[in-house]
């Protein structure tokens, strides 16, 4: 009863004090403990941990089958390519495309040997052809054909009138009147251009129909790359890419480099200098220097991966082993640091007199109070893997055969040209809300439990 | 001093041969010469091609005469006056590996000194606007901001910094400001390289700067925070200094140190730290010169460019060290 009176009451009264002194002979609940009340207090690391939890959510919702996103759907095409996603209208010049492509395609599956076959396996995802019968689609084809002539028409006598515009802006004595005259000539056309438009799209719908599910809309929430697949799919399905590199390499480097630190920090003598002389030998050139030599090589090995018969090169193997070969000296540096300070701490020696051996106190009393460092270093370094990530994928030693917001925005580089902007958007806001998150946490994980951490 | 340098130069080479041993060993791990021949070789093909590249001999040859001016042939060991294989030839370009590798550090520097030292510079500045508005809104807005600018990705700044940089304002300006890509520092002349600097570096540099920005504001922030709540700024503001002269004299000189240490430990790496902003902008530096050759792999220039880079990292390590002891009395080299 006296315990959970001084855990209520944070601000610590006389008798609150004697009531936890009386209490601390017992093991402290997870939530009473100083550090964790204070993260707690802190709204955005709240909030940072919730979007945390969705994202490693979603990650195993993609990760356990039967998966919430099937993975041919992150590599079929769903539309044409470079569609704006919310349903935004491309631009003209693209619309018009689109459609001459649709028409097209319809026409060379008209012309193939077997046309209803052909005409059964045209479409896009869920976005079929209205019938395959190959003489009702060819009449509505014909009357598409018709509209696009007309269109046709309308664009060249606006080109026309934009030429002698030009022609007229360039002459050596414009003439005002002919100017007006051209340009108001060109705008009128406007209109025209945009209703049939709309008419031939809704001509090119009626062979191949656009679905009305919410799931086909979804598909198209943020548009399609150049390839026409969705972004929003292959975004989401990163999610599970991000969460497991991170994920991975986090916890293999923190393992590592805490075991060899704190190993390193306690015993001293001829285990420290190993440790000390490997991990600057590691940190002695730049990390990206090793990323790809060690990615690099990995990569290329003649190994196939026994259980899902992949040669390494297709699996995510080189990235986990060239971030962790990299990364594990961060927290075994700080582990080393953390462990001689600790060493020599009353509760260490207490251990030692009462006979506990050199492994039993690293284990259960060295490591478990530098617990809140390594949390603060998977933190950070899970942040630091999906970054990495990103540069090896640009570099092509990166993720292989699987979206990740890293193949995402270097597939995104040529249309960044064409100013689309949907697939560098949709990749970068993903990954910046999850980086964001991380980032918020480790500083509140810092604020609250290093002592030496200025705010 | 000097006892100290080459004791702390003593003490470094056993990273040094670390670092060259890992790597070699690495590089090793894929036997090199398949890919320099064609399909299905015949085995005497493979040991030709092995005794050509020189990796038939046993490894611990290799890496003596990789660290050492010596070269090993059948009569014993011989003089060969060069060191860390800048004299041996690359296995992918017809071409010696110094020939190679030096003419690339001046596009590396060119970029990377201007992005250090503007960065370092603002990054400073702001911090202390930042520390001496500790908590404020102003405090917590460039927090956020550096932040924000932290959680975003390298590549989505060179991507759009390319692109509104160089293609998107060369179109709306007509004025081509800077080069979309590619790198012509020296033409036609040497000293034409002052004028063509911004065309090619400045575009780079601005965004190397607007990167690391984040991270370096953050740091010297909490450098500065630190050192602003110790006695000596509290004496200072006791007998009246003004709150400029507290912070400029009296913080920015005891915050040297975590200054110089990071300038200095960052120095070696922004080198290679230009790795992605060359390759993206095809600027023939170290560091893409690395990326090709590892891809290629041309394990002689891979070795040279590291022993480099190790070299590198040492001999800053000391001078911050011998530079300590210039900026602090405090500090004794012993």
């Amino acid at each position: 009863m006296a315990r959970k009176h001084a855990t209520t009451t944070p601000d610590n009264s006389p008798t609150d004090l004697l009531a936890a002194r009386a209490g601390a002979a017992r093991p402290q609940g997870f939530f009473d403990l100083p550090g964790v009340r204070k993260f707690i207090r802190n709204r955005p690391a709240v909030f940072a941990l919730a979007v945390i939890t969705v994202f490693f959510a979603t990650a195993l919702a993609v990760m356990i089958p039967p998966g919430l996103i099937p993975f041919d759907d992150v590599t079929e095409r769903v539309g044409p390519g470079k569609l704006p996603g919310f349903g935004i209208q491309a631009p003209q010049s693209t619309r018009l495309d689109h459609a001459e492509r649709l028409l097209g395609e319809v026409e060379k599956a008209l012309d193939a040997s077997n046309p209803e076959e052909a005409l059964s396996r045209l479409g896009f995802a869920e976005r079929e052809v209205f019938s395959t019968d190959p003489d009702i689609v060819g009449e509505h084809l014909d009357d598409a054909y018709a509209i696009f002539d007309e269109l046709d028409e309308l664009l060249i006598e606006q080109d026309d009138a934009i030429i002698a515009l030009d022609d007229e802006l360039d002459a050596d004595e414009p003439d005002q009147a002919t100017i007006d005259d051209l340009r108001a000539q060109a705008a009128a056309l406007d209109q025209p251009i945009a209703d049939k438009l709309g008419a031939l799209e809704a001509a090119v719908a009626e062979i191949i129909p656009v679905p009305d599910s919410p799931a086909y809309k979804l598909r198209l929430l943020l548009g399609t790359d150049a390839q026409g697949r969705s972004i929003f799919l292959r975004a989401v399905y990163a999610v599970k890419t991000a969460v497991q590199i991170g994920f991975v390499t986090a916890v293999l480097a923190v393992l590592i480099g805490g075991v060899l630190g704190a190993a390193a920090g306690y015993f001293g003598g001829w285990i420290d200098h190993c440790v000390v002389w490997l991990y600057s030998t590691v940190s002695a050139i730049p990390y990206l220097v090793w990323l790809i030599v060690i990615a690099y090589v990995v990569r290329e090995a003649p190994y196939r991966v026994p259980v899902i018969d992949k040669p390494i090169g297709q699996t995510l193997i080189p990235v986990y082993i060239a971030f962790v070969m990299t990364f594990w000296v961060g927290p075994c540096r700080v582990l080393r640091g953390e462990a001689m300070k600790i060493k020599g701490l009353d509760y260490v020696q207490s251990a030692t007199a009462v006979g506990a051996g050199p492994v039993r106190i690293l284990m259960c009393h060295v490591l478990p109070n530098t617990l809140y460092l390594l949390f603060i270093n998977f933190s950070l370094l899970f942040v630091g893997a999906i970054k990495a990530e990103v540069i090896l994928s640009f570099l092509g030693l990166g993720v292989q055969g699987q979206p990740s917001w890293g193949v995402m925005i270097r597939d995104s580089k040529d249309e960044v040209i064409t100013a689309f902007f949907w697939q560098i958007g949709a990749a970068t806001a993903f990954m910046f809300v999850l980086v964001l998150a991380f980032n918020i946490l480790s500083d509140a994980l810092q604020d609250a439990f290093d002592p030496k951490h200025v705010g | 001093m000097w006892s100290y340098v080459v004791r702390r130069t003593l003490y470094n080479i056993p990273i040094f041969l670390g670092i060259i041993l890992v790597l070699m060993l690495l590089l090793r791990v894929n036997d090199p010469v398949y890919a320099f021949l064609g399909k299905n070789p015949t085995a005497e093909q493979i040991e030709l091609k092995r005794a050509e590249l020189g990796v038939d001999r046993p490894f611990l040859a290799q890496y003596a005469e990789f660290l050492l001016p010596i070269e090993f042939t059948d009569d014993g060991a011989k003089w060969s006056g060069s060191v860390f294989g800048f004299a041996e030839r690359s296995w992918y370009r017809e071409a010696q590996v110094g020939d190679i590798v030096k003419p690339s550090i001046m596009p590396s520097l060119s970029i990377t000194v201007p992005a250090l030292a503007l960065s370092t510079t603002l990054a400073v500045c702001i911090g202390l606007v930042s520390a001496a508005n500790r908590g404020r809104l102003l405090d917590r807005v460039l927090v956020f901001l550096a932040v924000i600018g932290m959680s975003i990705s390298f590549l989505v700044f060179i991507i759009f910094g390319q692109y509104f940089g160089a293609y998107w304002l060369s179109e709306k300006l007509g004025v081509e400001l800077f080069a979309v890509r590619g790198y012509e520092g020296h033409a036609p002349e040497v000293w034409n390289f002052p004028l063509n600097w911004p065309k090619y570096c400045l575009l780079p540099v601005l965004i190397s700067v607007i990167v690391t920005l984040g991270y370096d504001t953050r740091f010297y922030r909490s450098v500065i925070v630190e050192q602003s709540t110790s006695d000596y700024i509290r004496t200072a503001r006791a007998k009246g200094c003004s709150e400029r002269r507290v912070m400029l004299k009296h913080l920015l000189r005891n915050a040297m140190i975590p200054i110089i240490t990071r300038v200095m430990i960052t120095l070696p790496f922004v080198v290679v730290g230009s790795l992605l902003l060359e390759v993206y902008f095809s600027i023939p530096g170290l560091g893409q010169t690395l990326y090709t050759h590892v891809t290629n792999k041309d394990f002689p220039v891979t070795q040279t460019i590291v022993a480099v880079l190790a070299i590198l990292f040492i001999a800053t390590n000391i001078l911050t060290d011998v530079l300590y002891a210039l900026v602090d009395p405090r500090v004794r080299l012993s």
